[in-house]
């Protein structure tokens, strides 16, 4: 009889420390797996980010080469660099689309190269600071460095 | 489908007029773009845009607007931009369009 009772006792000792244990195993997992997703999370958060900074960088050397080929009497600015810097802009873009994907805006970037290099080679230059195709190619350019797509956010 | 691929006709694709310099929208227009045009019908074209070190905005008008005033009628030029091959950049696309639907309106006006 006091042989029995010891067994039972014993018995639900281990019942229990499986339980706790398994229990304990769950919540673990659990707990690992938030974690490894929130910092994964983190990782492509901080990824998006610099690749934003890295577009707008792009933007802005392309921007300030179109102002400088267009407004500066000697320019060092080429029109070949100007085209090299636009399409740095776009791969820059299409980083950040990669990781956070966004409609491309295929018609303002269009706008911008047509702004920045249409005739080029025989227009008349420098031009004002306030000529219509100045003021085409910042409208242009606003429109992609305002866009939603290149805010940041956590 | 013929596939007219600009890199088979320079990997530098130049300025608006041959004048200015090698390899221009305007030579591209008439010695590829008219000449297949001629041979397969504007229907049986295509357009490859990739491979290249990238186009001038002057290029592209004088390529594509400059068959309107080479006298290809504008349904057929519209049509053939939804041909237009541009995987590395499909901006050209959106901007080929504008100087065909531009150059378009001059012409209905």
């Amino acid at each position: 009889m006091e042989e029995r009772a010891v067994s039972a006792f014993e018995w639900a000792g281990w019942v229990s420390t499986v339980i706790l244990g398994l229990g304990g195993y769950i919540i673990s997992s659990l707990g690992w797996r938030v974690q490894g997703r929130q910092a994964r999370d983190l990782a492509c958060r901080q990824d998006i980010h610099s690749s934003i900074d890295r577009c707008h960088a792009a933007l802005t050397v392309f921007e300030d080469a179109v102002f400088s080929y267009w407004t500066e009497n000697d320019s060092p600015v080429r029109l070949d660099q100007l085209l090299s810097y636009h399409r740095r802009c776009i791969i820059a873009l299409r980083q950040v689309h990669k990781l956070d994907p966004f409609v491309m805006p295929d018609e303002t970037l269009g706008e911008l190269r047509k702004q920045a290099t249409l005739d080029a080679e025989s227009a008349e230059r420098p031009l004002p600071l306030n000529s219509l195709r100045l003021k085409k190619f910042s409208r242009a350019m606003s429109k992609i460095t305002e866009a939603n797509y290149l805010l940041k956010a956590w | 489908m013929k596939v007219i691929r600009v890199l088979d006709f320079s990997e530098f694709p130049g300025p608006r007029h041959e004048h200015i310099g090698p390899f221009s929208g305007q030579r591209f227009r008439e010695e590829v773009l008219l000449p297949a045009i001629k041979e397969h019908g504007i229907n049986n074209i295509s357009i490859d845009l990739d491979g290249t070190a990238g186009y001038g905005s002057s290029f592209l008008e004088e390529a594509f607007g400059g068959l309107i005033r080479a006298g290809v009628p504008y349904s057929d030029i519209i049509s053939l931009s939804d041909r237009i091959i541009s995987d590395e950049d499909p901006s050209l696309i959106s901007e080929v369009r504008s100087y065909i639907k531009e150059e378009g309106l001059k012409h209905a006006s």
